[in-house]
């Protein structure tokens, strides 16, 4: 670190962002160097005077202008969106789901003999079934029409 | 985020706009200086939002993801008028470059106080729009939104490290600007 010329070091030490290899450097530097010392006073200034910004409310007329908006939007949204139910699934389900399907089609190609019941397809079936069936999708939600991932079943009420 | 498909649909957006609407708006003020501008930045922000929403990962924060369609927006505008959004330190304050002129007053603070801290922040906003919309929108994003690095670094597409160097970059221009007009004793 240059002694003469602050650098953006003070900043991510003023952040908390300093990596941990710089983190030892800068404070040991610090301890000896005042000009730079003084230069990171500056700088946590100038970030406690923006943090102390005062916010503003949102214009009620700008409320009332993004309901509108939206309204709008909700209007010229597919129709059918509402029908689609919507089942939802952790997504860790649905892949430790898949998991133990895979490695039921594994362990069945082991053990299968002439005598027992041919378990492959209904294996694969179902997996097929999951994959495709079963999916994540994002649909608008059918009461706000935003942001929503889901997954869901067409066939199931 | 996910929102209960039984509520009423009106009912279930205006609570989105009270926990998201807010931080968007100021953060579009301080990007745009002025009041319509940034009406205008959130309007087209959310409908941007509504557009691509496929596109929004839900395992992330939301307002971090709709201030990264505002600084798209406006980095867009401002490329399309071929200009940066510099204000002369020796105009005067404009009529509604006030989110900060207009805060609320401390509670124990006099009446002379009051005047003293409205017009500092009055100076300070308009040193922060002085500043190239880089290093404006980075300091903004760290110092006023109180996002991380790597947040910052989404919002605006660039990595932690060019991050770090506009915030601290911003800041030395910013706490030399904000000076020099306290020298000048601009209003």
């Amino acid at each position: 670190m240059n002694p003469h010329e602050p650098s953006d070091q003070l900043s991510a030490y003023a952040d908390g962002e300093l990596p941990a290899g710089e983190l030892a450097a800068v404070e040991a530097h610090l301890g000896a160097c005042p000009p730079c010392r003084e230069a990171l006073a500056g700088l946590r200034e100038v970030k406690s005077a923006l943090a102390a910004a005062p916010t503003r409310p949102m214009p009620p007329a700008l409320i009332a202008a993004l309901e509108a908006d939206h309204a709008r939007r909700l209007e010229a949204a597919p129709r059918f969106a509402w029908l689609w139910p919507r089942l939802w699934i952790p997504a860790g389900a649905l892949a430790g789901a898949l998991a133990l399907a895979t490695l039921w089609v594994g362990l069945s190609s082991r053990l299968a003999s002439e005598d027992e019941l041919p378990l492959e397809p209904l294996v694969a079936a179902h997996s097929r079934y999951a994959a495709e069936t079963l999916v994540p999708q994002s649909v608008p939600a059918a009461s706000n029409g935003y942001l929503q991932l889901a997954y869901f079943r067409p066939d199931e009420p | 985020m996910r929102h209960d498909a039984e509520k009423d649909p009106a009912d279930a957006f205006r609570e989105f706009i009270r926990l998201h609407g807010e931080k968007a708006y100021n953060f579009a003020l301080r990007l745009a200086g002025s009041d319509a501008d940034a009406r205008d930045l959130v309007q087209e922000a959310f409908a941007r939002a509504f557009e691509h929403r496929d596109r929004y990962d839900a395992s992330r924060p939301f307002d971090a993801w709709l201030c990264r369609i505002l600084h798209n927006i406006y980095l867009d505008g401002v490329r399309r008028q071929e200009h940066k959004l510099n204000v002369s330190l020796d105009a005067p304050v404009p009529e509604d470059a006030g989110s900060w002129e207009e805060a609320i007053a401390g509670r124990d603070e006099d009446p002379s106080e009051q005047a003293v801290r409205r017009e500092s922040q009055a100076l300070m906003q308009r040193a922060l729009e002085s500043l190239p919309l880089q290093y404006r929108a980075a300091v903004m994003l760290c110092d006023v939104d109180g996002l991380s690095y790597e947040q910052i670094g989404e919002i605006m597409s660039c990595p932690a490290g060019t991050v770090r160097s506009r915030i601290h970059q911003g800041r030395v221009l910013l706490k030399k600007a904000f000076e020099r007009q306290v020298k000048r004793g601009v209003r």
